[in-house]
């Protein structure tokens, strides 16, 4: 059905047309009548780099949450956190010394100068803990502490938690598999989840690393990245399927570059106008959505990354070819037809 | 879909039918109208109502307005309304300060409840249009998770099956070795004397006792209750418990509480605006006690009027005022109930029936036994804050106690015994309801527990405003230096996304306003503009290849709908998934993404498109200005 022939990459610049504009002046033009904006870019030529950076990064990631293991936050191991504001600058490390004398186990980190966050695990707590902890800062910190926000999660609570967020990941990756199986291909679909396992790999691996608290918005931030991630790959899947359609002279590997080297700009645009305003989120949103941007960034930056390198690199991998594309007909005759 | 339309023998695209274009800036100008509400503050307000659902009188109303005004403070406006009054103040403080007055001048018969009431202007009102309710982190408050003690629930009604089926066994003549109630596996272990009997004792069951199923090996019976006992049983609990929070979360004065099931076992209760919490805890935590106590006959109306009492006797009064003397020391408490239910007796009188567990059911024995035909009394009480605090600063709270019913003792059969001397069917209904809700059926834990500071929750709207303008303009910028006109285009739409999103917010009920429901807000921003860069890429793709301006612009939207159809489809899964398994807060971000993704949908291509029409349709164009 296809001649497999190695395109001549033989660019002429500019289109010939009675409609001249900036665009179609600076047009790379090949043989075949492909235009493009740039000279393509071979990306499967240089997959195996790709999939190594990849693996060191997995790798790192892997190790990372292994050895220093995920900070699950308060949402799942049950305690009190409370946010205690104070009338003078503190030092965290002094209150938390001062503290662990009734609370053995209580930490304590500074939110900001005048500001400090304090966790208690669950064993030690009690109705009345904050009220307190509270007269304990007041006699023997500051006469002004005052708790602004307490919240406490029993155990309970917890284990509850985790099974519901466990159960959305694994509903929202077979709800992605069969939704690209249906409008692509499954060999596209295994290419998309592969790279969404790699950009939840790596999110956690980052977080463990640095140990950054796991909490309850850190999960529907992952699903959020898992979407977004979906839609860039989404768009150079559906750019692929419709050049498989037009150019029939081209081998599938060339075919992948082409699309790639075409869809580049809209990819990084969609990326970028997402992270600008996830950037804000981060540096203004407060510390409630701290946790929640943080792992936005991480995850659009790798998310925008594995969309461009991985999993197309990993469909073609499994045996993608132009037939995988195009829609099967059975006529009447019972035989085969490609809908073109 | 394109349109070629033939208008004055030229084939014109991009053109919408006029219909259409009116249709979008009906739609704007509407969305915009429900959108303002968001402007105009609220304020801090009190809601004052009589207790129990009382009306409030017109002289009532008017001594409100003297309490306050006596104190100085001053009253934005005063809505007496619908047998309830509504006070409007214009600072904290003032409330605070009213709530205070009126506590203490108007006493037991109202209740006052600290609320936010918003400014909106009355026009705006009655065409339905609201600010967007505010989350709990957004306005401060507190929320607790409660759980349901489903175990201990069933391990008291198990407790008392397994002695109602050995008692029943014994009278039918089965022989039984041993019963015992397994707390681990939740499971009533029975063995019988021979095979025999064991299956006598499973037939007697099937036909006598239709919740309960049965496992029998040789002697050995194990029974337990089908599961659709099981179930009704555990709905039946919830359904009760959310009642009687109900009942409490009304007493402490919250307006706009929200208490709802949560999976299984679970109840959330979330009280915005509430500034003390550790009455709120005492007061839904607090437990309402049922006991019974025998009714000192020897003692007259007048000695009650005189209150010439003997110490062991108290007199306690009825919802309707009557007072009665009954003796101090209770028969049995209402922990002792397991289930009461109204029904008719052998005469036809109305009647309770009262199941106890088998503690209640010695205690009850011991008492009755020169106790039939006595009339006794069901007292309920309750742990009231009366506003005052010890030298701990720990609120003191008083034991109010209320007859709800005297009634006279019947038969007694093993573990449960029967009062009448009801007036009649809804009587005995409504005492059955009070045993069983004052039993308390199954005990309700607080297992979390989150409070914001109303100063926080101030903090967190600021902050969300910050970012979602700089997110707004930033975005706008990006998309104005790489697409010119059109990246102004883009950016003149997402406002209107923005303003539909907010209208959507505001009208649609059960959506509040949450710290994640802003981080959805600004993620929209970002994603909605999206769509445009998919369209803008494509149009640049058709002018590349030399494609006239016109056609391009055409080309573009059809051609990058399949994309964007299919990545907002997956966001809006996404969502949809995170919505089910979400809690609180992430059901709000769910909801906000959601319908951010489906205005932008019609925003960004509809909208957009409509004005690219006007600018460039149906004439001769030269070049995009893109």
């Amino acid at each position: 059905m296809s001649d497999e022939s190695k395109l001549k990459e033989i660019y002429k610049r500019g289109v010939d047309t009675p409609y001249p504009n900036r665009f179609s002046k600076k047009a790379y033009v090949l043989d075949g009548g492909i235009v493009l904006a740039r000279p393509i870019t071979h990306f499967m030529k240089y997959r195996k780099w790709m999939y190594i950076f990849s693996g060191i990064l997995l790798l790192l990631s892997c190790i990372a949450m292994a050895v220093r293991g995920l900070n699950l936050g308060l949402d799942y191991t049950g305690g009190t956190v409370m946010e205690v504001q104070y009338s003078h600058a503190v030092q965290a490390p002094e209150i938390g010394e001062y503290l662990s004398k009734s609370y053995p186990g209580v930490e304590v980190t500074s939110a900001s100068a005048r500001e400090t966050t304090i966790r208690i695990p669950a064993k030690l707590v009690t109705n009345k803990t904050s009220q307190d902890i509270q007269k304990l800062l007041q006699d023997g910190i500051d006469p002004e502490a005052h708790v602004t926000s307490a919240e406490f999660v029993g155990p309970k609570a917890g284990a509850d938690l985790v099974y519901a967020a466990t159960m959305a990941l694994i509903c929202t990756i077979v709800m992605l598999l069969i939704y690209i199986s249906i409008r692509f291909q499954w060999r596209l679909s295994l290419g998309a989840i592969a790279s969404l396992i790699h950009d939840v790999i790596i999110v956690l691996g980052v977080f463990a690393l640095f140990q950054i608290d796991v909490d309850l918005n850190f999960v529907a931030a992952i699903l959020s990245v898992i979407g977004y991630s979906i839609n860039d790959t989404i768009v150079v899947f559906d750019r692929m399927r419709e050049n498989i359609r037009k150019l029939h002279r081209v081998s599938v590997e060339e075919c992948i570059n082409i699309s790639l080297t075409e869809t580049l700009n809209r990819t990084i645009m969609t990326s970028l106008t997402t992270l600008v305003t996830v950037v804000i989120l981060l540096f203004f949103g407060g510390s409630s959505l701290y946790i929640f941007s943080l792992c936005l960034t991480i995850g659009i930056i790798i998310g925008t990354y594995s969309s461009i390198f991985i999993a197309v690199a990993c469909s073609f991998d499994v045996g993608l070819t132009k037939e995988d594309m195009l829609i099967r007909q059975v006529n009447k005759d019972g035989l085969e037809e490609y809908e073109r | 879909m394109e349109l070629n339309i033939k208008h004055k023998g030229i084939i014109v695209q991009n053109h919408y039918p006029l219909w259409k274009n009116i249709l979008i800036i009906f739609i704007m100008i509407v969305g915009s109208i429900y959108a303002l509400p968001n402007l105009f503050p609220e304020k801090p307000s009190l809601q004052v109502a009589g207790s129990r659902g009382r009306e409030i009188e017109l002289d009532v109303y008017n001594q409100i307005r003297q309490i306050v005004s006596n104190q100085g403070i001053q009253v934005n406006r005063a809505v007496f309304k619908d047998g309830k009054v509504n006070l409007v103040f214009e600072s904290e403080a003032d409330q605070q300060k009213a709530a205070a007055a009126l506590d203490t001048d108007l006493g037991n018969t109202y209740t006052t409840a600290l609320s936010y009431t918003p400014a909106t202007p009355s026009w705006l009102t009655s065409i339905g249009a609201q600010p967007m309710k505010l989350g709990l982190d957004l306005r401060g408050g507190v929320r607790f998770l409660m759980d349901v003690d489903i175990k201990t629930l069933f391990d008291r009604s198990y407790d008392s099956l397994q002695r109602f089926i050995r008692d029943q066994a014994r009278q039918n003549g089965i022989n039984l070795v041993s019963t015992n109630y397994d707390s681990k596996t939740q499971t009533i272990q029975i063995v019988a004397d021979s095979s025999n009997d064991a299956s006598r004792l499973t037939s007697y069951l099937h036909q006598n006792m239709p919740d309960v199923q049965t496992s029998i090996q040789g002697p050995n019976v194990t029974i337990t209750y089908t599961k659709a006992k099981y179930d009704q049983t555990v709905n039946y609990a919830i359904d009760q418990s959310l009642g009687i929070l109900r009942n409490r979360v009304t007493e402490i004065g919250v307006a706009e509480p929200v208490i709802q099931r949560q999976g299984d076992t679970n109840i959330i209760v979330e009280l915005p605006g509430i500034h003390d919490v550790t009455r709120a805890k005492e007061i839904i935590g607090a437990t309402a006690t049922l006991s019974f106590n025998m009714v000192n006959t020897n003692i007259t109306q007048q000695q009650i009027d005189a209150n010439l009492i003997p110490a062991d006797t108290v007199v306690i009064a009825n919802a309707q005022g009557q007072r009665t003397a009954v003796f101090k020391r209770e028969i049995i408490s209402g922990t002792h109930i397991i289930d009461a239910s109204a029904g008719r007796g052998e005469n036809g009188g109305a009647q309770v029936n009262i199941r106890l567990n088998s503690e209640g059911a010695k205690l009850i024995s011991d008492a009755t036994k020169s106790a039939i035909g006595r009339p006794m009394a069901t007292v309920y009480s309750e742990y009231k804050d009366t506003g005052r605090k010890n030298e701990e600063g720990k609120p003191i709270l008083r034991k109010i106690d209320e007859i709800a019913n005297v009634a006279t003792i019947q038969a007694r059969l093993g573990s449960s015994f029967v009062i009448t001397g009801l007036s009649s069917m809804a009587e005995a209904n409504n005492l059955a309801l009070i045993l069983r809700s004052g039993a308390l059926v199954a005990p309700i834990q607080i297992i979390s527990e989150k409070v914001i500071g109303p100063s926080l929750g101030a903090e967190n709207i600021k902050q969300g405003l910050i970012a979602s303008v700089s997110a707004l303009a930033l975005t706008i910028l990006l998309m104005l230096v790489v697409y010119r006109f059109f990246g102004f285009v883009a950016g003149f739409v997402l406002l209107f996304n923005i303003l539909l999103l907010v209208a959507a917010l505001s009208i649609l009920p059960g959506t509040t306003l949450t710290m994640p429901g802003i981080a959805g807000i600004v993620l929209t921003i970002g994603m909605s503009v999206d769509a445009n860069v998919l369209i803008y890429s494509r149009i640049v793709d058709e002018l590349r290849v030399g494609r006239s301006p016109q056609a391009a612009l055409s080309e573009g939207y059809n051609g990058a709908w399949t994309s964007i159809f299919d990545s907002n489809l997956t966001s809006i899964l996404t969502g949809v998934i995170l919505f089910i398994f979400g809690t609180g807060p992430i059901k709000g971000f769910a909801i906000t993404l959601c319908l951010g993704v489906i205005i932008s949908m019609f925003t960004a291509i509809v909208a957009s498109k409509m004005i690219f029409n006007f600018v460039y349709g149906s004439r001769k164009v030269t070049k995009l200005h893109l």
